[in-house]
């Protein structure tokens, strides 16, 4: 069972219990909130080759969800997407090592809204302050989660399958 | 393709920022996710660990195809690799070295119990592409290492005997590399445990103290004959937990060894173990130490084993080599003062002065050889020569254990501060110096037993 709310998921996992003996005991075990998640993306390329990228910030609507990134670092991504390869992208929150990841037959690129540059802004925020609390320093952070608007391209997405990517014996349990 | 220069970007591999790795199946479906350690071997080959068998694990051996993302730590300059999956190592070098790290790495992360490395995955790199140059970093004033390494080489080649350039080694670690706290540690042929026989930066010296093969990253380097390096420090590594642990294990009865404390930091971030090498074989380790996390790099590791190579070459030029004669007292024995107790407990050849713990093994041997002579025929000077053909010492088939164990014998002897010194006399010559006479006590094996 999952519920989106905003971008906040509530969730109950295959192997609850025995997952959770893997996690630390401050974490809320039922929720993950995308917007402190770092973003890794994937797709493939024409002659069969997996192809890296990277996230900025996103914005959950129903069933869509909208993925800001930074075209520099993206482009061979964006580029195989365009052409309608499959996406997969997971979210990981540092602090806790929670991670979640959605998979999509295919991506929709588009121009962001004045919400998608809000939420991108909101996660680098967000981000950033769970890279700290993980002791990362305050200026590799800022550097890590710095991006220029006029970079940020959305990748949407309608994700068919969801899994948990915590590490440990129940990564890669569908969640439904 | 430009060829790959894994070199220019090694510090990505550090461990510090957690890689994404990307995989597919052969059907098009991708597959992303972080990954906590991508290894360099060498300028075309990065590993790599292979924790969970997973989707990702899956795809690797379905298309044998990955994408990584790496992350400069210092410049957060990110570079996209592209990898073809050529095998998994389980065990050996490699796959040790990458166990040590992701050990640190999952120490740091709080994830002890979750991160086990079950392989190391070797991938050829197809093509290396720096996607996000954010802006130019300031670049910390770092450590020239060549020129360390170079000014190290010419004082090791001015040593005259094995202890001198154990001591050259370590002041200039600490003097050109900024490497506050040190040990080289020598091979025992018989146990394989490793020795200490210099230290420097420690509140006690721990000469003599012993680390058994696989313990941590001394005994790990020691064992697979590669270097091992932690940037930050878990108990899967502590000496001062494993130790804790081996006393508790052995509770000391009476007549048993105390042994020798280790002198390691109790609470290090950093530290890098270097085997030495001679004639392909591991003939001791070079280790540091430091509080600050990740100190030592892959360039401290590389002029580190350049280091270790050439004590592996000067101990063979320096064998038998006695230095330059020092300044003699009178010989021993001499009358007038307390005799000096010393004890031996022949089960294994430990020693003890009046009543404390010297030094047990093949160096306690020779000792109480010395002592032994000196008392019944009055003989204050000796040979290397006939220490090593004297089957009552069972010395190792190599002849540069005989001059390990004379500096740790010396050392341990100094340290004991009673003033019985054993001091080159000259090429392969030794004489026993003592302020006062020796009381000598024989405990054979069953009188130990009974007493205990």
């Amino acid at each position: 069972m999952m519920i989106v709310e905003n971008t906040v998921l509530r969730m109950r996992e295959p192997n609850a219990d025995r997952a959770d003996s893997y996690r630390p005991s401050s974490e809320n075990k039922k929720t993950l909130d995308l917007a402190a998640c770092g973003i890794a993306l994937a797709t493939v390329s024409f002659d069969g080759r997996p192809i890296v990228g990277k996230g900025a910030g996103c914005v959950v609507e129903g069933a869509t969800i909208r993925i800001t990134a930074r075209r520099p670092i993206n482009e061979k991504f964006l580029e195989a997407v365009l052409r309608g390869a499959q996406v997969a992208a997971t979210f990981s929150q540092p602090t806790t090592h929670r991670s979640i990841q959605f998979k999509a037959r295919s991506g929709q690129l588009d121009d962001p809204t004045a919400e998608d540059y809000a939420a991108a802004e909101r996660q680098r925020d967000m981000f950033s302050a769970e890279l700290i609390a993980s002791a990362y320093a305050p200026e590799f952070t800022e550097r890590y989660t710095t991006f220029a608007p006029h970079e940020l391209v959305v990748v949407e997405i309608r994700p068919d399958d969801t899994f948990d990517q915590t590490p440990g014996p129940a990564a890669g349990a569908r969640l439904r | 393709m430009t060829a790959p220069d894994l070199e220019s970007i090694r510090c990505c591999f550090e461990g510090m920022v957690p890689a994404v790795l990307a995989t597919c199946d052969s059907l098009g479906q991708p597959n992303v996710s972080m990954i906590s350690q991508v290894h360099y071997i060498d300028h075309y080959h990065v590993a790599l660990s292979y924790q969970f068998f997973n989707k990702t694990r899956r795809n690797l051996l379905e298309t044998g195809f990955a994408s990584v993302l790496v992350t400069d730590p210092t410049s957060v300059a990110q570079y996209r690799l592209e990898l073809d999956y050529l095998e998994t190592q389980e065990s050996g070098p490699l796959f040790e070295t990458m166990k040590a790290k992701l050990a640190g790495i999952a120490s740091h992360a709080g994830m002890q119990n979750v991160f086990r490395l079950r392989g190391a995955d070797v991938f050829r790199v197809r093509s290396i592409a720096n996607v996000a140059g954010v802006m130019p970093a300031v670049m910390p004033a770092g450590r020239n290492l060549l020129s360390a390494v170079r000014r190290l080489l010419a004082d090791m080649s001015l040593a005259t005997d094995l202890g001198e350039l154990f001591d050259v080694t370590l002041a200039g670690l600490r003097r050109y590399f900024e490497i506050d706290q040190a040990m080289i540690l020598l091979a025992d042929d018989a146990s394989s445990d490793l020795f200490t026989v210099a230290s420097v930066g420690y509140v006690r010296s721990g000469i003599g103290s012993e680390i058994a093969p696989g313990e941590g990253v001394i005994g790990v380097a020691a064992r697979e004959g590669v270097p091992i390096r932690i940037g930050n420090m878990t108990s899967d590594y502590s000496y001062g937990l494993m130790l804790r642990a081996r006393a508790q294990e052995n509770r000391l009865g009476e007549f048993d060894i105390p042994e020798i404390p280790y002198p390691g930091l109790d609470a290090p971030e950093s530290q890098i173990a270097v085997p030495i090498f001679k004639d392909r074989r591991t003939l001791g380790v070079v280790f540091a130490e430091s509080m600050e996390p990740l100190r030592f790099r892959y360039d401290d590791e590389d002029a580190l084993v350049l280091i270790a190579d050439r004590l592996g070459e000067d101990i063979r030029r320096l064998r038998d080599r006695g230095g330059n004669p020092g300044k003699s007292d009178p010989p021993a024995a001499e009358g007038g003062r307390r005799p000096i107790s010393i004890r031996h407990f022949a089960q294994d050849d430990s020693v003890f002065l009046d009543n404390d713990y010297l030094i047990k093994g093949v160096a306690g041997a020779i000792f109480w050889k010395l002592v032994r002579e000196c008392v019944r025929d009055g003989r204050t000077d000796f040979t290397n020569r006939e220490l090593r053909l004297d089957p009552a010492l069972r010395l190792p088939t190599h002849a540069e254990n005989l001059e390990a164990r004379l500096v740790l014998l010396q050392r341990r002897l100094a340290e004991r501060g009673l003033g019985i010194r054993l001091e080159r006399v000259g090429r392969g010559q030794l004489r026993l110096v003592s302020p006062a006479p020796f009381e000598l006590v024989e405990i054979a094996p069953a009188m130990a037993k009974a007493s205990a």
